[in-house]
């Protein structure tokens, strides 16, 4: 299979995952199931940080600069100052004083 | 616009996207016609990652990558529901963790006319991606991701959403779900799952009740 051929493949597949129940939404009446379905994007990105965090290439990896950054990151967002720019500045500088520590 | 904050991260990102496919062997013109139809910071991460162990593992891999647009698509449809199918699809189109946020974060704060604001954060989304994969292509290899924190960028990203979204009853029991869901999911997963069934298992556990 060409890589061309490969990406148009994975464009398909990811464009339905989006499109599926947007094109025909689903009325979620369980209230279970609602529950579930509201607490996924929650769960979704506190997954997507831990893992960017503790196992970037798929197993579990001490990043100590990383793992500085996320902490901060979160330190910052209990702190109220929710803003996306803050966050990320203050994480990264984190991350780069344990890099050059490091 | 709130989207305009995630212009720098996304930059960064696209910027080493296009740097690292051209360096996996990918053409310029591929690179950035990647960007245009896929428009998956994760799926063209992992795509070019797997390329040397052959189009299943990556096709596999960026399946498992795209499960979790669907509980996206189901909330956002559902609340979308009363828009033209047109509309609707072409919403679908830049379905991404970060304007998913944005748009369903402002939805709590009172937005009234959701589709126009999402329309705008995916313009701005993702005409930063498309011009990070052209730059990365043309200055590629000149280009360090660990200087510039690339590593750290999504994490944060992550971070920030998830602040955004900490607002309610049983947020406590979602995020411990998850963050536990998601250790179990590394220790025993391949990669490509890890993410798509953590998300699944912490919101099962911690979403039953709410």
């Amino acid at each position: 299979m060409s890589d061309l051929i490969l990406f148009v493949v994975v464009a398909a597949v990811t464009y339905a995952s989006r499109a599926v129940f947007m094109i025909r939404p689903r009325e979620i009446r369980n209230s279970s199931r609602a529950g579930v379905l509201g607490a996924f994007p929650l769960a979704l990105f506190v997954s997507l940080a831990a893992v960017g965090t503790i196992a970037p290439s798929g197993s579990f990896a001490l990043n100590l600069p990383v793992l500085a950054a996320s902490l901060v990151g979160v330190a910052i967002t209990f702190s109220r100052r929710r803003n996306v720019l803050v966050v990320m500045g203050g994480g990264l500088i984190a991350y780069w004083l344990l890099t050059w520590l490091t | 616009m709130d989207a305009l904050v995630l212009v720098p991260p996304i930059f960064a990102l696209g910027t080493a996207y296009g740097a690292l496919a051209i360096d996996a062997g990918l053409s310029s013109w591929l690179t950035i016609v990647t960007s245009v139809i896929v428009v998956s910071t994760a799926a063209q991460f992992t795509a070019i990652s797997l390329l040397t162990a052959g189009w299943l593992p990556v096709l596999v891999a960026c399946t498992g990558l795209a499960v979790r647009h669907v509980p996206m698509s189901a909330t956002l449809g559902a609340i979308l529901k009363h828009e033209s199918p047109g509309v609707r699809a072409a919403l679908s189109w830049v379905l991404v963790d970060e304007s998913y946020g944005l748009t369903l974060n402002r939805l709590r704060d009172g937005e009234i006319d959701p589709v126009s604001y999402k329309a705008a954060a995916d313009l701005v989304l993702y005409g930063s991606w498309l011009a990070a994969t052209v730059t990365g292509v043309l200055i590629g290899p000149r280009l360090s991701p660990d200087t510039i924190g690339t590593e750290a960028i999504l994490p944060l990203l992550y971070v920030t959403l998830v602040a955004g979204l900490a607002k309610g009853q049983a947020v406590g029991r979602v995020v411990i779900a998850a963050l536990a869901a998601t250790v179990a999911a590394v220790a025993i997963l391949p990669s490509a799952w890890q993410v798509s069934v953590a998300a699944l298992c912490g919101a099962i556990a911690g979403g039953r009740g709410r």
